[in-house]
């Protein structure tokens, strides 16, 4: 079923020009994360009152906390059960480099999903179009032949769990959190 | 792959100083524009975040592996945090140059980058420094 998604997906690779050409921009290893760190970023200091502007700073805190967290999930899932890329076993046209580590978890999806989660905690329209973003960087994989469909399912949903658990912590660990933003107010810069 | 970092840091450098722009120009802090004028603060904000992803996509190969010189990810949240902090710092400083006000005037009574609303970043900081040297522990006193 897995690898029949990825054949089927990928069998479009060469019918729409110039779906191919945004799917190599959307899959490189640098639009969506630059594009979510930027809503990040953005976020950090859009709020229009002192409130709204706290609670999009933790946040952002709980986002990056969690997309690091992540990637470390990520690394010691990949090291104990580690998945051959489809393009290794399947007959795919791919639209990116061939990577060469483990396919399982899909780690774009595991970026994805903890900023989008992250952010949905301040912001669910935000939170909304983080997802988006996410989502389509995940279908994007697996059109380019280089994730299988679970490869990203689990890398979202592995986001999102440590997002919830970076939440839990941050506030079990209090005033900690907010002894960083106040040490940011005090110099201007939240 | 040096150039690929390089474009990287250009690349992200531009496009979270229009951010910046967009995101402060929809929270009103006035002091932190480089266009006073909010819908000229947007268009700008923009351009720099268009001209930013078309310039770095159109540049060069981006489909480099980590292994034969693309950015892992590591390499690309370091250089991401140095260059969106470069981005901060150029922007309170070149708009605390652009929007300074002459003459001395009353000290911030704001709390944040709330206070940006009505000073710039270098207006607000000496104010904020006396008071931390003021507020400095028993220990760091002759």
């Amino acid at each position: 079923m897995d690898a029949a998604i990825v054949r089927w997906l990928n069998s479009g690779v060469g019918t729409l020009p110039w779906l191919d050409d945004f799917i190599k921009v959307v899959v490189s290893d640098y639009f969506v994360p630059v594009t979510l760190s930027l809503i990040v970023l953005g976020v950090w200091f859009g709020g229009k009152t002192p409130l709204s502007r706290e609670l999009h700073q933790r946040a952002a805190l709980t986002a990056m906390l969690g997309l690091a967290f992540g990637n470390l999930t990520v690394q010691i899932i990949g090291a104990l059960a580690f998945r051959d890329r489809p393009y290794l076993s399947q007959p795919l046209e791919l639209l990116f480099y061939q990577p060469t580590d483990s396919s399982f978890p899909a780690n774009p999806a595991v970026v994805g999903a903890a900023i989008a989660a992250g952010l949905w905690g301040a912001n669910r329209r935000m939170g909304a179009v983080a997802f988006g973003i996410a989502a389509l960087w995940g279908v994007s994989r697996v059109y380019a032949g280089v994730s299988y469909p679970t490869d990203v399912l689990a890398g979202a949903a592995i986001g999102v769990v440590v997002v919830m658990a970076v939440t839990w912590v941050l506030r079990r660990i209090e005033p900690l959190p907010t002894m960083v933003i106040q040490l940011a107010q005090r110099f201007y810069l939240a | 792959m040096e150039d690929l970092g390089l474009d990287y840091v250009i690349f992200v450098f531009l496009a979270s100083i229009g951010v910046i722009q967009l995101a402060v120009a929809h929270a009103g802090l006035t002091k932190i524009l480089f266009l006073k004028r909010t819908p000229y603060a947007y268009a700008l904000g923009l351009t720099l975040v268009v001209v930013g992803f078309t310039w770095f996509f159109r540049e060069g190969p981006r489909h480099v592996p980590d292994t034969v010189g693309g950015l892992d990810g590591n390499d690309q949240a370091a250089r991401f945090a140095l260059s969106a902090l470069a981005a901060v710092f150029f922007t309170v400083m070149a708009t605390s140059a652009l929007n300074r006000r002459a003459g001395d005037g009353p000290p911030p009574t704001l709390h944040g980058l709330e206070a940006l609303r009505d000073q710039t970043y270098l207006e607000s900081l000496p104010t904020r420094l006396r008071s931390l040297w003021e507020e400095r522990p028993p220990w760091m006193r002759r």
